[in-house]
């Protein structure tokens, strides 16, 4: 508590009170004691100057200061939609380069249908071709399947055991669907028989990676917004029977309940995959054009 | 009545004018601010109680805001620059919040 003390009666710099106590009994001339209200009014031109230098001075801290305190915010602000901007733009540009991979790919397939279709062999090739293709997500596919979505809790999560005890020690993120929730109802869809599978609109390849950055869920290195809409191709009835069994989804529907995340399973008549990203080449260069 | 003309001209400069703040000098700017608050406070009250010295309150307003400032790039310099110039804010907040109530009572004897 002394230090409070000392704090609240020191509160005026103790040099006020000195330099009058050394004034009073420098002159020698002491009305009253405590030396106050007895300094000379008129100070010297000189030392007039400093005090306004010195309040200048304040001043000018002062608003320089608040100008700086308000244009700090906006700055940052502007700084973030600039970043945002940016990663639209980015995005944009990603998804026109994808249809023109699309677009290649489907001439690429087109001229080597014609090649291969000359000979006995090379018919027989193009099949095989053809269904490699659809199992590795090389061409889009179109069929009955399921429609999952999983979608974040909306309510401020009703922890059941905690409710009356204390917060629970991630409030925000118990409802939040994570990258490993997408993966398990992924995992349980090809386990229960799905032919092909897209995530958020991202055909799922051999290579493709369901991952994620901070709180979002990337797919192929894409970020997916919520809800996100998992399709897969398959047979209907025997695809939704055993993707409805599966451990997976009995524990979402524990979620649901629980958490209050959404979970729904569709069964639909014509769903449509898009195509998937092809295998990045890393090391591989097309050669220089023969003159 | 000068000084106070003073005070409102550096004000008025520093908004028309705006100079703009050196990058390594921004994190020291607040703090220096509180403790050029403190001092033109300790100024006020010292003024009412009749005590108030030009010298006294410029080499302290300097002296406070350097000292603040130093205390707080230290501090960074150790790794608890936050921590400490969360203690130089409630150290002088503080004191200007007792010489405020000094010059309330001076200003309305209550």
């Amino acid at each position: 508590m002394s230090l409070l003390d000392e704090l609240t009666v020191n509160a005026l710099d103790p040099g006020y009170q000195q330099t009058v106590d050394r004034r009073v009994s420098g002159a020698g001339t002491a009305d009253q004691p405590g030396g106050r209200r007895d300094h000379p009014r008129r100070y010297p031109r000189r030392r007039r100057g400093l005090l306004v230098a010195g309040l200048l001075v304040a001043g000018l801290l002062l608003a320089t200061a608040a100008a700086q305190a308000r244009s700090r915010a906006p700055a940052s602000a502007q700084v973030r939609s600039s970043l945002a901007a940016d990663v639209a733009a980015r995005t944009r540009d990603t998804d026109a380069l994808q249809s023109q991979v699309a677009q290649l790919r489907a001439q690429v397939a087109a001229a080597r249908a014609r090649g291969l279709a000359a000979t006995r062999s090379g018919t027989a090739m193009a099949e095989q071709v053809a269904a490699l293709e659809e199992a590795n997500g090389g061409t889009p596919l179109r069929g009955p399947g399921l429609r999952v979505t999983l979608a974040d809790a909306t309510l401020p999560t009703p922890d059941p055991l905690a409710a009356t005890k204390r917060p629970s020690a991630l409030p925000g993120d118990a409802g939040r669907i994570a990258d490993r929730d997408v993966q398990d109802v992924v995992n349980a869809l090809w386990a229960a028989g799905a032919e092909a599978i897209s995530v958020g609109g991202q055909r799922l390849t051999p290579q493709t990676a369901i991952r994620a950055a901070g709180q979002a869920i990337l797919v192929d290195f894409r970020p997916l917004s919520p809800p996100y809409d998992v399709i897969a191709l398959g047979e209907q009835s025997q695809l939704g029977n055993r993707f409805g069994d599966s451990p997976t989804a009995r524990r979402f529907r524990t979620y649901a309940a629980t958490y209050g995340i959404g979970f729904t399973i569709r069964s639909e008549r014509a769903l449509t995959v898009p195509v998937g990203a092809g295998p990045p080449l890393r090391a591989a260069r097309p050669p220089a054009p023969a003159p | 009545m000068i000084p106070a003309i003073a005070l409102v001209l550096g004000v008025a400069l520093g908004l028309v004018f705006q100079p703009g703040v050196p990058l390594w000098l921004q994190p020291y700017l607040p703090i220096a601010v509180v403790a050029a608050l403190d001092a033109l406070f300790g100024a006020v009250r010292a003024q009412l109680d009749g005590i108030f010295d030009d010298k006294v309150f410029v080499i302290s307003f300097v002296a406070n805001v350097l000292v603040a400032a130093l205390v707080v790039f230290l501090g960074d310099q150790l790794g608890v620059g936050s921590q400490l110039s969360t203690g130089v804010v409630v150290v002088l907040g503080i004191r200007i919040f007792s010489n405020a109530a000094a010059i309330r009572r001076h200003a309305f004897h209550a």
